[in-house]
């Protein structure tokens, strides 16, 4: 895998002040750290916002944002347009659309990356996964691990993970975007802009708001629901499944699908 | 515990043999000596030289931050007069005032804000600037 630009803008700061475990350090007193305030105050329209000066950088974050996962991430994404742009955009709003993963502007992919590295840092990372059977009890614990968001480590899993795994982000009731690892060996039906599956679990809770409590997470399901099923293979021959990461508030599910051998 | 004392009683007999002398004036001589005791002298440098980074940043960030607190405080006595003007601005008003406040700024999806975003956005920009000034004038 290449390493990204953001990633090593990240690296070379934790160098640069001997941090080689981030996660030892709470995020605000890196923050201060390099230099820049940091503030948190209601903010309309943003999730956070960075205003660099001659001398002095202010990082201000929205403080109705309810998941801690989500502000750590807002603060370091903020920090990486401090590290890697500081030169370049003098005021930077960053709404839930830049902060969004599959986001495709640059510096915003950038910023994102380097957001990634800071808060779930790749070797440690891999450690963590080492020996670990997938499931979302493991995509949980990554969670409590990193003190961030479920989605950002089903992100950081599918790019680090031991374990191949497709993503399917929806969006009132449309799929948006999907990912699926590179030499998959199973190709995706493109429901880009279309309803999920009727058969997925992503649906369900688009259709009856179902939302499955923790324990039965984890939905068996065909591989035909979000995967070609060639003429001679046989449905019945796969153990796919599906677990979908829910977010009533913003009407958008997450589904992780994957093959169990 | 045996083997522990065992390599503990080697290292130091070797000492004992006048041995530290040819350490002392060897540099070379003496790295191989503490590899060949199964100690990476390297790498206890790069550990010492990271751990004093560490400590370094750790008081940055504590100095930093009480620094911020006392700056932020002094500002916002002052920042209260622009955040009263800015509320009775709106529209192309505050668009204009954040393009004279800030003419150095280039802005990305202004179009985008709301007032309330406008006069967001000027009160951190002044802020910035009363920082700035706080601290200068202090340093002076």
């Amino acid at each position: 895998m290449n390493i990204s630009k953001g990633a090593i803008a990240c690296k070379r700061m934790l160098d640069r002040y001997g941090l080689d475990d981030p996660t030892e350090f709470p995020i605000e007193s890196i923050v201060s750290g390099v230099g820049v305030t940091l503030r948190e105050q209601p903010l309309s329209n943003a999730d956070g916002r960075i205003v660099f000066g001659a001398k002095k950088t202010i990082i201000t974050i929205n403080s109705n944002i309810e998941y801690e996962g989500k502000r750590r991430f807002t603060i370091a994404h903020e920090l990486g347009h401090f590290e890697m742009h500081r030169n370049l955009i003098p005021i930077h709003d960053d709404t839930d659309a830049t902060l969004e993963y599959f986001q495709k502007g640059s510096q915003e992919t950038e910023a994102n990356e380097f957001a990634s590295e800071l808060l779930m840092p790749e070797e440690l990372f891999i450690k963590e996964c080492q020996n670990k059977k997938f499931s979302p009890d493991l995509l949980r614990h990554l969670s409590n691990r990193f003190k961030t968001s479920i989605t950002s480590i089903a992100y950081r899993y599918f790019n680090l993970g031991n374990h191949p795994i497709c993503l399917f982000y929806s969006y009132n009731n449309k799929v948006k975007y999907w990912k699926r690892p590179e030499n998959y060996p199973h190709f995706i039906n493109d429901r880009t802009n279309l309803t999920p599956p009727e058969d997925s679990v992503a649906y369900e809770f688009f259709d009856k708001q179902t939302i499955y409590p923790k324990h039965e997470s984890k939905q068996p399901i065909w591989k035909s629901t979000w995967f070609v099923l060639n003429n001679w293979e046989n449905d019945m021959n796969y153990k796919f499944f599906e677990y979908c990461i829910i977010t009533p508030k913003y009407n958008t599910v997450l589904s992780i699908v994957w093959e169990e051998t | 515990m045996t083997s522990y004392r065992k390599h503990n009683e080697s290292f130091f007999d070797r000492f004992d043999e006048s041995y530290d002398e040819i350490l002392i004036n060897d540099t070379s001589e003496a790295k191989a000596f503490l590899v060949e005791e199964g100690i990476n002298p390297d790498n206890d440098v790069e550990l010492r030289r990271k751990l004093f980074k560490k400590l370094e940043f750790k008081l940055s960030a504590i100095r930093n931050k009480q620094r911020d607190d006392e700056l932020i405080e002094k500002a916002f006595e002052k920042l209260k007069a622009y955040i009263d003007k800015n509320k009775k601005l709106s529209g192309e008003g505050l668009k204009n005032l954040l393009h004279e406040t800030a003419f150095a700024y280039q802005f990305r999806n202004l179009e985008k804000l709301d007032d309330e975003g406008l006069r967001e956005l000027l009160t951190e920009i002044d802020l910035v600037k009363l920082l700035e000034e706080i601290d200068k004038t202090e340093e002076s």
